[in-house]
């Protein structure tokens, strides 16, 4: 019940930040579309259509009950629902994240239970500093170099454009591989370190020894038991990516032309459409949030002895560690 | 200090110079060719950072430009050069706004508790709820771009999870005996706060910022790649990628100065970080070993 009213209330300050984030604004958004030579009157009929007129708490309520019913009003142009915009575009984005977030896990354990089992092994420095490597590398860049090797050089897969995969499955595959593994690597760097780590640790108490003595084959001991111990940060590092790849696919839709959200962001950001920006902040939040409270759900499954306090854990390792862009 | 013991660990060590490791000392290269670039740009660049040659457009690597001309025939190591002290200076300015921001937050959150730390701990997770890139792309799209405004926006983002790792760091230090002490002796907060607890707070917070560092320079790099950072003409490591990617099939080598030097320097940083975690967190060279 706490955790409910506690997501309720971050919700709403969430959508506070969504809204206020126009009032950053420099200048009068009326000014800036009647453009400047416009009589005052004009303006203040703009500034009455638009809603401006009114106090920012009246004007938060009515955007705030917009955004609950669905309605986040139109571009500033006025030629297209926000909702809508938003919907077109969303699918791209979520099965390119999906995709990244898969390649990211299956590199990242793979890479980290390796390395961990090798431990102090040439194999594994080589994972740690490939991984350190990973995460310093920004995923724009990675996603330019993959264009020009795989794309411009090799000719293997296109680097522009998307399919959706209900729609044409073999080009979707085509056009999703090279930007989720662009947006990906980052993550499989993160998650490769925290399982390694995690994983190191586990195999060193005394019930994996207790288990190793009773002659189970390490593969039972290292999946069974010492993953399920070591699963605990890797369902936090997992969440967190989440939040990372919606934030990563404003730069690789840009890079590799993906018709998504981060794209739409981008434009409007050039073209200061605040409007579609606050659309897509707000869903972005919404998808996080409810991320958020996936991940907590998972943690009482892989811990059962975790009752409510996990999201403030989660939270503290968030702020020592996860911190990307 | 030779044949010392380490005040660390309590390991016996060589002492002296031989005892910094050599990572260590790869960073410290790596930084101060670093700050010669921030800090000398015209003495050490070849040519005028923006000086168009437009007869020499895209050319490659020669001895006159060693690493070739951008597509106005800029000189492009002598942007990158120029382009160090900008994207240096907006690493920065975002870690800078991210501490005035989070320091108060955190200590106040953690020193006080009760319900002041739950309202502060409601707006950093609402904050926190954001994808860091997204929040800053919004930020600095209202806020009109340029260098300061998407940096500003980049500390804000960061903001929360510094106020988290001090406010955690403040809880734990706020218990120890000494505290009690100076409590007992009648210490007001203020220098309670800023006399015995911040100075026993503030290392993971230094390790965290040398982490923000390079989570700001590549922030930086994006932004500005998006058109919403340092604005043409100045060099940054971001607006080069940008005008690298738009001429990326005619010249793709251009991408590689600004983007080799970003992943360096992140690295640095990143690097510095855990050795400082190593010294003030034996415990942490021993996971790593």
């Amino acid at each position: 019940m706490q955790r409910a009213g506690s997501i309720v209330l971050t919700l709403v300050l969430a959508t506070v930040i969504t809204f206020g984030l126009q009032k950053l604004v420099p200048g009068d958004p009326a000014l800036a579309i009647a453009g400047e030579d416009a009589t005052a009157q004009r303006v203040a009929e703009i500034r009455a259509d638009l809603g401006l007129d009114r106090p920012f708490v009246v004007q938060y309520l009515d955007w705030l009950r917009g955004a609950v019913t669905g309605d986040l009003g139109t571009t500033i142009r006025g030629d297209a629902s926000v909702w809508d915009l938003i919907g077109q575009r969303l699918p791209a984005t979520l099965t390119l994240a999906a995709v990244a977030l898969l390649f990211s896990i299956i590199i990242g354990v793979g890479a980290g239970v390796a390395a961990a089992l090798r431990h102090g092994s040439k194999a594994d420095t080589a994972v740690t500093a490939v991984a350190t490597l990973g995460v310093a590398v920004p995923n724009f860049w990675l996603g330019m170099v993959i264009v020009v090797v795989f794309g411009l050089t090799l000719n293997w897969l296109p680097v522009s454009g998307y399919a959706l995969p209900w729609e044409d499955f073999a080009a979707w595959a085509r056009h999703v591989t090279l930007p989720a593994i662009a947006l990906g690597t980052a993550g499989a760097a993160e998650i490769a370190r925290q399982v390694r780590s995690a994983l190191v640790e586990v195999l060193r108490s005394d019930f994996i020894r207790t288990h190793r003595a009773k002659g189970l084959p390490q593969r039972a001991v290292v999946w069974r038991h010492a993953m399920k111990n070591a699963s605990l940060p890797l369902v936090t590092v997992v969440g967190l990516q989440i939040s990372h790849l919606l934030g990563g696919t404003v730069v690789i839709e840009s890079v590799f032309a993906i018709p998504g959200i981060g794209s739409l962001i981008v434009q409007s950001a050039n073209q200061r459409d605040y409007p579609v920006i606050q659309g897509v902040v707000f869903v972005t939040a919404l998808l996080i949030i409810l991320t958020n409270l996936a991940v907590d759900l998972v943690y009482r499954y892989v811990d059962p002895r975790i009752g409510v306090r996990p999201a403030r854990r989660a939270g503290l390792r968030r702020a020592q560690r996860g911190v990307t862009v | 200090m030779s044949a010392s013991t380490s005040r660390v660990t309590g390991v016996p060590g060589t002492g002296g110079l031989r005892a910094v490791p050599l990572r260590l000392w790869l960073c410290l290269a790596v930084l101060a060719v670093l700050a010669c670039c921030a800090l000398l740009p015209n003495a050490l660049a070849p040519y005028d950072p923006n000086a168009q040659d437009l007869g020499n457009i895209l050319d490659s690597p020669s001895s006159a430009h060693w690493l070739g001309t951008d597509d106005v025939g800029r000189d492009v190591l002598s942007r990158l050069i120029a382009g160090t002290r900008t994207s240096l200076a907006a690493g920065f300015i975002a870690v800078a706004v991210s501490v005035l921001i989070g320091l108060p937050v955190g200590i106040v959150a953690g020193y006080f508790g009760g319900w002041v730390d739950a309202v502060l701990m409601r707006g950093v997770d609402a904050v926190l709820c954001f994808p860091p890139l997204i929040l800053a792309l919004g930020v600095a799209a209202a806020a009109g771009p340029g260098l300061v405004n998407s940096m500003a926006a980049v500390g804000i983002v960061l903001s929360p999870s510094l106020a988290r790792l001090i406010r955690a760091q403040v809880l734990a230090v706020k218990e120890r005996p000494y505290v009690e002490v100076a409590r007992s002796f009648s210490c007001g907060p203020f220098r309670i706060v800023f006399r015995h607890i911040l100075p026993n707070a503030m290392q993971p917070v230094l390790v965290q910022a040398a982490i923000f560092l390079g989570v700001a320079l590549i922030a930086e790099a994006i932004l500005s790649f998006l058109g919403l950072g340092v604005q043409p003409p100045a060099a940054s490591w971001g607006s080069m990628l940008s005008r690298a990617f738009a001429f990326m099939p005619q010249a793709p080598r251009l991408m590689f100065p600004p983007g080799i030097a970003i992943v360096v320097t992140v690295l640095v940083f990143n690097m510095i970080s855990d050795l400082a975690q190593e010294r003030f967190d034996p415990r942490a060279r021993d996971r790593r070993a």
